[in-house]
């Protein structure tokens, strides 16, 4: 796998300088607005105030190979003492999230030139030059903001990496929010803080939702789409179950796609089959937290105790998207974050339930919560927010209230930003494979413009342009790594335009260099990555495998011969007569020979059947070649089987049926019957004729069956004795 | 763990207390809550989500006062509860007593303070009676489900309220 070379390492994204801190540090005074005073003392005249531009927001680098997003939080309204980064690879047209660091209460020096951050960054990777470096000139409020310079370091001081961060924004990170309404509910607007008694600390402000988050630092962008949906879509008795909730954000949300994006959806909707006044519905799928819901008639109503109800459900059920748990929650994160006081009971956050508001001292509940609530997050709270890790924040990444997974997940990322004129699509070759059924793929490379793009064809996961991560049932995340692997020096330039709008490759992949991949009945999920030509990163969608339970004791038995490891290894060769996989070849006999009828059995007759179809060299102990020739009575016998199987959709999948066919017709024409052969390539197009495949695939398969034909007449015509024999 | 028949109304009593009394207004009343079994059974305490009726088993009180509602859970917020774990299974003996608020108490009993001065009559209702083991597991980091859902299944279905305590405020 080509992953990122180490962002904290080699090549500046910017010229490399020095950055001089002269002056020691002077007063500072920040005031509750996030304005820092300076008393600057002017020769023989008296005090002047300098209001200085503040550091705090996000700053993004640009660069060939590698850019990041900066975000400072060291100054400004409740700053929480962090630096936190971004990094993303750059490679042709796409550009990848690569991984995240935050510097956790980093060393502030404020000089009166710049201010230098400075402290060592947790990272999500393992970092040469852990070390993090950020200083920005100082700027009066009448000057523009000043850029970041982010530098890395080794421990021991050797520099690293250094970047040149423009500054992009004051908030952390900007989320696009569209709001969508059912017919007949009112969306809310805001509410004036000071309408009821609030805590003394806090000033009475008119709140929106987007303003809540402003607050936090958070840009909340509305989205100029608003539709109204009509009710027919929560079926006939007028309330949503998530189900349908779901279905109406994919039909409604305009910016919905199953990939990560700073964008979320909210649906103001009548009332929810279970009675809440709100929800983050998104959470069953591969792509969460996209979509969240108020549920009007449980939250309606005009007076300010209503209104006030009404933004904090709003922001609450946001603030879910946004991967925040309940108060009381937190230590079920993953990892587990620590619980605030009296077991996050005592929490005044938007992500508190009123009623179960218990403070560690005096009286609890509603009254008292809303007594005591300013209306905000919890600090803990606003570091997820701002400086949480790419993937545990934005939407559609990281499940809710999950992390990580064994392989670097991020490598199979889609893109953020994707121009290579490329889509890779990946399906099973069936609804369910049963338990022990090699599984098999079929990958489908075609452009998404309309002038066409040239790329390399390897297509295969056996080559290194193509990668396929299996997600288990357990939640393990493994990469399938092919049994062999072949190298391929040549470019095997493709053309994908109109004429040729897709190539298509089937892949076993149950079987691999780490054994079986899909030993265990259940749901996995699966996606690929290949590299084209010009370095871009197609990833396709999550297709989802399902493994069905064994119902009989012949399933199980076959299962068990189908899924020893020598099996396995005869399944990825496609048989062979290595007296190491002796035992493998007996497990596929016994297969045949006593569950011929078992619908896996095709499989077993495939693998004997082509290994037969061709010699065998094997080289012995003592150095002697030994040329074991095709049995092509034994295959024919078995692919035969397999073809008429699965002709009728009971075997093997089309690629492979292709294949299968035509080696069928090779050992026909090797045992000297040429009509025959000619006569299974005619038979291949027909059956491929009645499953009524796309036109363009046929014609495929029509152009390669007259090839076929063509070789096997020549072959037979320059060796008819040998064929004969 | 015992096998249960599914549906014993009889199986457990629930029962309210406060100690000495009259209470001044103003303040929560000290309610506690035990489930005395009387047969064999396995139960849970409450669980994040019970009181609001957003998942089984569903514990939920209510406050009366001159014959109104005065206090009960308000609707749910949203269903993103946490798990459910084999460990919030108990088994109880037949006498033995259990108070299902020792992990996570009820919010309405702790944070009402009656603000007048009477007679306040306090009710708890458990209920088990879901329509599918499912309603019982958690949305949020809900893992070996076959596990706790086998125990759900042994946990008798019944909808039992316990008598009215009354509480007496001044």
């Amino acid at each position: 796998m080509s992953a990122p070379s180490d962002p904290t390492l080699g090549t500046s994204a910017s010229p490399p300088g020095v950055v001089v801190l002269g002056h020691p540090l002077r007063e500072e005074d920040v005031r509750p607005d996030g304005r820092v005073l300076e008393q600057r003392p002017e020769a023989g005249g008296p005090r002047q105030e300098v209001q200085w531009q503040l550091t705090r927001g996000r700053y993004g680098s640009a660069g060939q190979d590698c850019r990041i997003e900066l975000r400072v939080d060291v100054d400004g309204a409740r700053p929480q003492h962090r630096v936190s980064a971004d990094f993303f690879s750059v490679s042709g047209s796409t550009t990848s999230y690569f991984g995240s660091v935050i510097v956790h209460l980093p060393a502030v020096t404020v000089t009166a030139e710049e201010v230098v951050i400075e402290g060592t960054g947790n990272f999500t990777f393992t970092a040469g030059a852990p070390v993090v470096r950020v200083s920005i000139p100082r700027r009066t409020a009448l000057q523009p903001q000043a850029d970041a310079t982010v530098r890395f370091s080794a421990a021991s001081g050797e520099p690293g990496a250094a970047y040149t961060c423009a500054f992009v924004s004051p908030y952390f990170r900007s989320v696009l929010l569209e709001q969508d309404s059912v017919t007949g509910t009112v969306p809310f607007v805001s509410y004036d803080t000071g309408a009821l008694p609030q805590p003394p600390g806090s000033r009475a402000r008119e709140l929106t939702v987007v303003r809540a988050y402003a607050e936090a630092g958070i840009e909340l962008q509305m989205s100029g789409v608003s539709d109204v949906i009509d009710t027919a879509g929560s079926g006939a008795d007028l309330l949503w179950d998530d189900a349908e909730l779901h279905n109406a954000m994919v039909r409604h949300f305009s910016a919905h796609h199953n990939v990560p994006q700073w964008k979320v959806w909210m649906l103001v909707a009548s009332a929810h089959t279970g009675g809440y006044r709100g929800i983050m519905f998104d959470y069953g799928d591969a792509c969460q937290r996209q979509g969240a819901a108020v549920f009007y008639n449980a939250v309606k109503g005009d007076g300010p105790q209503a209104l006030r109800a009404q933004l904090r459900t709003y922001v609450h059920e946001i603030g879910h998207a946004f991967n925040l748990l309940h108060s009381w929650q937190k230590h079920l994160a993953v990892p587990p974050q620590p619980l605030g006081p009296n077991g996050g009971l005592a929490d005044l956050s938007w992500m508190n339930y009123v009623q179960n508001y218990r403070p560690v001292s005096g009286a609890g509940g509603e009254a008292a919560y809303w007594a005591a609530f300013p209306f905000q997050f919890t600090d803990s709270e606003l570091v997820h927010l701002r400086h949480g890790h790419y993937r545990d924040v934005i939407m559609g990444a990281n499940p809710f209230g999950t992390g990580g997974a064994e392989i670097a997940p991020e490598l199979f990322d889609e893109p953020v930003e994707d121009r290579s004129g490329l889509a890779l699509g990946l399906r099973a070759t069936k609804e369910a494979f049963a338990f022990g059924e090699p599984v098999v793929v079929e990958l489908k490379l075609c452009t998404t413009d309309l002038r066409g793009r040239s790329t390399h064809g390897h297509l295969h996961p056996d080559t290194d342009f193509t990668h396929i991560a299996i997600t288990q049932p357990s939640g393990r995340t493994v990469l399938y790594r092919p049994m062999l692997r072949h190298c391929v020096d040549e470019t095997a330039m493709i053309r994908l335009d109109g004429e040729n709008p897709a190539i298509y490759r089937s892949a076993y992949i149950g079987h691999g260099s780490d054994g079986h991949y899909f030993q265990q009945p259940g749901e996995y999920r699966v996606r690929a990555q290949y590299l084209a030509s010009d370095g871009s990163r197609v990833v396709s969608p999550v297709c989802v495998i399902r493994v069905r339970y064994p119902v009989t004791q012949d399933d199980q038995q076959v299962a068990e011969l189908l899924l020893g490891e020598e099996s396995g290894k005869l399944l990825s060769l496609l048989g062979s007569d290595s007296p190491c996989l002796a035992s493998g070849n007996d497990a596929l006999r016994e297969v045949i020979e006593r569950y011929g009828e078992h619908p896996l059995a095709v499989y077993a007759r495939m693998a004997q059947g082509i290994n037969a179809e061709r010699e065998f060299k094997d080289l012995t102990a003592d150095k002697e070649l030994k040329i074991r020739q095709p049995d092509t009575k034994e295959s024919i016998q078995q692919l035969t089987m397999v073809a008429d199987a699965s002709a009728k959709g009971a075997g093997v999948d089309n690629i492979t049926l292709n294949m299968v066919m035509r080696r069928l017709a090779r050992a026909q024409a090797r045992q000297g019957d040429l009509e025959q052969a000619t006569g299974t390539i005619d038979r291949m197009v027909h059956t491929f004729e009645a499953k009524h495949l796309r036109p363009s695939v046929l014609d495929q398969i029509r152009q390669q069956a007259e090839r076929a034909k063509a070789v096997l007449a020549a072959e037979a015509g320059e060796r008819p004795a040998e064929r004969k024999r | 763990m015992p096998r249960t028949d599914t549906h014993r109304a009889d199986a457990l009593r629930v029962e309210l207390t406060a100690p000495g009394g009259p209470y001044p207004a103003g303040k929560p009343v000290p309610v506690s809550v035990s489930l005395v079994a009387v047969a064999e059974l396995l139960v849970t305490g409450v669980l994040d989500g019970s009181e609001d009726g957003s998942r089984y088993p569903r514990y939920l009180p209510s406050v009366s006062f001159e014959g109104r509602v005065a206090a009960a859970p308000p609707v749910p917020e949203d269903p993103l509860t946490g798990p459910l774990l084999a460990s919030d299974f108990v088994r109880l003996a037949p006498g033995e007593a259990f108070d299902p608020c020792a992990a996570r108490t009820l919010a309405t009993f702790e944070t009402f303070a009656p603000d007048r001065p009477g007679s306040y009559a306090y009710t708890l209702t458990l209920d088990t009676e879901s329509e599918a083991p499912e309603q019982w597991l958690g949305r949020l980091g809900q893992t070996g489900a076959a596990e706790v859902l086998a125990l759900v299944r042994r946990v008798p279905r019944l909808r039992v309220t316990s008598p009215s305590l009354i509480v007496e405020v001044h």
